[in-house]
């Protein structure tokens, strides 16, 4: 029988431990220019014995690979060649990390203080006729997270767009550090709300990865249907935010509709209308599926009824559509470098996609396949487009999903305490440390975990989607839009704060 | 529970949908949503559970919502609603069973000292312990 | 309850309401702000716009500004940066100004009560009219505790 290992089948865990962190960026540098190559993880972890080293964790999925670059700073070290010289995917990280550390990112073009934007002094100004500057946040029009926009404009046209987040920065990261794992999954949870069970399903990974496990296939299953259940009311949400952006009224009402009839299945189901409590390391729910599933199946039906039916009237609203075409376009190249992730990348053409790369065995007896705009022209509607056909996806997913769960024989897999993960190789030399990976509506999100012997947590890093989409918004809007087109891009991002801001 | 004009909207005022005017209805079609537990006084007409117990099972609350408090006569638990995150850790059978999830789903209060519930589970009569 | 004792409730409801309604006017104005929430919480905020709950049925707006607001909807654990832009914000609401808490984090912290990030609960900083419960609380919960709050204030005046 075909081994499923943390992350899917075949997968393969290699280390490679460089002498110096020089050797270790030059070796990085040179995945930024390879296809498919996917900056997982950077950052500076402990190891044990007390010594912090820098950890890339660069994901190959053409090769089924994920490859663990790490290496210890030589005594008193201070700097170091930066590796968003030469890859901008790690732009944010690196600040952060010079922040965190003070060891200098030598040719990092940035390093304005990031997690502490009160404190932050000098600013990016541009120079020139007619340039005004708006100031945009903490506290904005509607229900929004707290974050700051610096605009640069000539006239309408917006030169220069710089967000400012970490003002909800909780540290969480730090925080977790000294509990049991399983208290862990209750920060997992709440590192983004609306991405629950993507955090928590990557952080349950990164756990039983760690302590080389693999759960029964049961569990893994159920994180698929929870995942797929997100996934419906984040992407109606986005929609209801790009209909209410383009001032379609009738429309936001009708989807933000499909979005709380979604998270009145996600209640009914298990208690919690965000999916709390449903993913836990080793865990399954203790959802009774073969009662509900008839009846979930036959609600969520309904729900796409509506949800097409009102998606088809505004694919022929003019009004609406002139409104996105065009906006926001992110280039293939920007795309490829700062790594983005999700709906914004798969509308450049890119499959990114968790569930491809990594999961790709687990998804597909689920009728799964990844939607990517074929043009790739990155605009609003692209993203739009890649949103509705994800919609399509996950319906199709969910209903496959929820049978198995109903009446699938997982049994045969084995016993309910699971297997062996051997997926790492033997002389794996970060003991007690693994990497989970999910697929949340907004794109990719990364767990790395570090255990003490007695399963506390000594280290934790989270990468969440936003993160990676948060630099090419910037982009995205100053180049060739006006500031009526600022809320439409940036509803068709759909980025959330608290996932970045940790 | 509100003055007549809130339930009605504050200008011309149609009620258009069924809350807050029919909130039983709300409150047994929402029955399984889970918001907080809450704590079972009857717990205590039950074989009462031991000092012991009860604080072993109240160390599994990750926020310390759940302690257990002592005064001269005996002893009780307290439930601080306010600080509750409705994990369901207090809620999976347990031979003590003095939580269980509420059914309310509109809760609120307010003064801070209201979100705090407390049931005597020894010493004086086996009712709602003061406020503690 | 008798019928007697039903119709002295309802005039005292009927002086309580002319008398906040001669203070709030016709409608209430409510400005949300996250001090440091998981998202989750603005999320069900938003969800009280929705035909589901339309909260503008009750006579109540989200309002993009604070200068407009009659209450400030706080949601969220606390930040050291977003402390004084929460103490702002309450400053440059008019008054009578009502302040509601709502979700765990803002009334206690919740899981993140021990981070280092965590500059304690709301009414450590604004006093707060009413408390709304739950990780996060549910719509219903938050038009219940708004309304509460507004009907809670008992002996309010212009210049509380």
């Amino acid at each position: 029988m075909k081994v499923l290992t943390a992350q899917g089948s075949n997968l393969k865990h290699v280390e490679r431990q460089h002498h110096r962190i020089g050797d270790l960026v030059h070796a990085v540098v040179h995945f930024a220019s390879e296809e498919s190559a996917q900056l997982l993880y950077f950052g500076w972890i402990p190891k044990t014995g007390g010594w912090s080293r820098l950890l890339a964790v660069i994901g190959r999925p053409k090769h089924a690979l994920i490859e663990w670059h790490h290496a210890a700073p030589t005594f008193g070290q201070t700097a170091y060649p930066s590796l968003s010289a030469r890859w901008p995917a790690a732009l944010w990280l690196e600040r952060e990390m010079w922040e965190l550390t003070k060891v200098l990112p030598v040719g990092h073009p940035d390093l304005r203080a990031i997690l502490h934007p009160e404190n932050q002094e000098e600013r990016i100004v541009v120079h020139g006729d007619e340039v005004f500057q708006l100031p945009l946040g903490p506290v904005r029009s509607d229900v929004v997270e707290s974050m700051f926009m610096r605009f640069d404009t000539q006239g309408e046209q917006i030169v220069h767009m710089q967000p400012e987040l970490f003002y909800k920065h909780r540290d969480i990261e730090r925080l977790a550090v000294g509990l049991l794992y399983p208290d862990g999954r209750f920060l997992a949870e709440r590192v983004a709300g609306t991405s629950t069970i993507a955090h928590a399903t990557a952080y349950a990974r990164a756990i039983e990865h760690a302590l080389g496990h693999v759960v029964h296939p049961k569990v893994e299953q159920e994180r698929i249907v929870f995942g797929e259940l997100e996934r419906l009311y984040n992407h109606a949400h986005d929609m209801a935010q790009m209909a209410s952006a383009a001032g379609m009224t009738v429309a936001q009402a009708q989807l933000s509709r499909v979005k709380e009839e979604c998270l009145r299945v996600n209640g009914d189901l298990c208690g919690s209308r965000y999916l709390r409590n449903a993913v836990l390391p080793y865990k399954g729910s203790d959802v009774e599926w073969a009662q509900v599933v008839s009846t979930v199946i036959r609600r969520l039906r309904d729900i796409n009824g509506r949800f097409t039916q009102c998606l088809d009237l505004l694919r022929r609203t003019p009004t609406f559509v002139d409104r996105f075409v065009g906006a926001g376009i992110v280039k293939q190249e920007w795309a490829r470098a700062y790594g983005t992730v999700g709906p914004v990348a798969r509308a450049c053409g890119q499959p990114v996609d968790v569930r491809e790369d990594y999961l790709r065995d687990r998804y597909e007896q689920q009728a799964y396949r990844v939607v990517v705009d074929e043009a790739g022209t990155g605009d609003g509607w692209a993203r739009f487009v890649v949103r509705a056909g994800e919609w399509e996806i996950s319906q199709r997913v969910l209903t496959k999903g929820l049978q198995l769960l109903a009446n699938g024989d997982f049994m045969e897999a084995g016993s309910l305490a699971g297997t062996q993960d051997d997926s790492k190789n033997d002389g794996f030399s970060l003991e007690r440390t693994g990497i989970g990976l999910s697929e949340s509506p907004r794109g990719r999100v990364c767990h790395v975990v570090q255990l003490d012997p007695d399963g506390r947590l000594a280290f934790w890093g989270i990468r969440a989607a936003s993160a990676w989409n948060w630099p090419v918004l910037g982009l995205a809007v100053a180049n060739g839009n006006i500031q009526q087109d600022f809320p439409p891009i940036e509803a068709s991002f759909g980025l959330s704060c608290a996932g970045v801001d940790r | 529970m509100f003055a007549s004009w809130l339930r009605f909207g504050l200008t011309s005022g149609r009620v258009t949908t069924s809350y807050p005017k029919n909130r039983e209805v709300l409150l047994r079609e929402h029955s399984s949503w889970h918001t907080v537990p809450r704590l079972d006084a009857t717990a205590a007409r039950k074989p009462t559970p031991t000092l012991q117990d009860v604080k072993a099972w109240a160390m599994r609350c990750p926020t310390s919502a759940l302690f257990v408090w002592s005064d001269e006569s005996g002893w009780g638990i307290s439930l601080d609603e306010g600080a509750c995150i409705g994990c369901n850790r207090c809620v999976v059978p347990n031979v003590q069973r003095v939580t269980e999830w509420g059914a309310d789903v509109d809760l609120f209060a307010l003064d801070r000292l209201a979100l705090v519930d407390s049931v005597r589970l020894q010493g004086g009569d086996f009712r709602d312990g003061q406020q503690k | 309850m008798d019928n007697k004792s039903d119709w002295n409730e309802l005039d005292a409801e009927k002086q309580a309401a002319s008398r906040l309604r001669r203070i709030f006017g016709k409608s209430l104005h409510v400005r949300h702000i996250d001090v440091g929430s998981c998202n989750a919480c603005e999320s069900e905020v938003l969800a009280l716009s929705n035909p589901y709950y339309n909260f503008h049925r009750l006579g109540l707006f989200f309002t993009a500004s604070p200068r407009q607001a009659d209450v400030l909807l706080v949601t969220g654990a606390m930040t050291p940066t977003m402390k004084p832009i929460l103490m702002e914000t309450y400053e440059a609401m008019p008054k009578p100004r009502l302040v509601v808490a709502a979700g765990v984090c803002a009334i206690h912290g919740g899981v993140f009560a021990n981070s280092r990030q965590f500059a304690g609960p709301v009414e450590s900083v604004i006093p707060v009219d009413a408390f709304i419960p739950g990780c996060p609380p549910t719509p219903y919960a938050l038009i219940n505790g708004i309304l509460a709050a507004v009907n809670g204030r008992e002996g309010v005046t212009r210049d509380a």
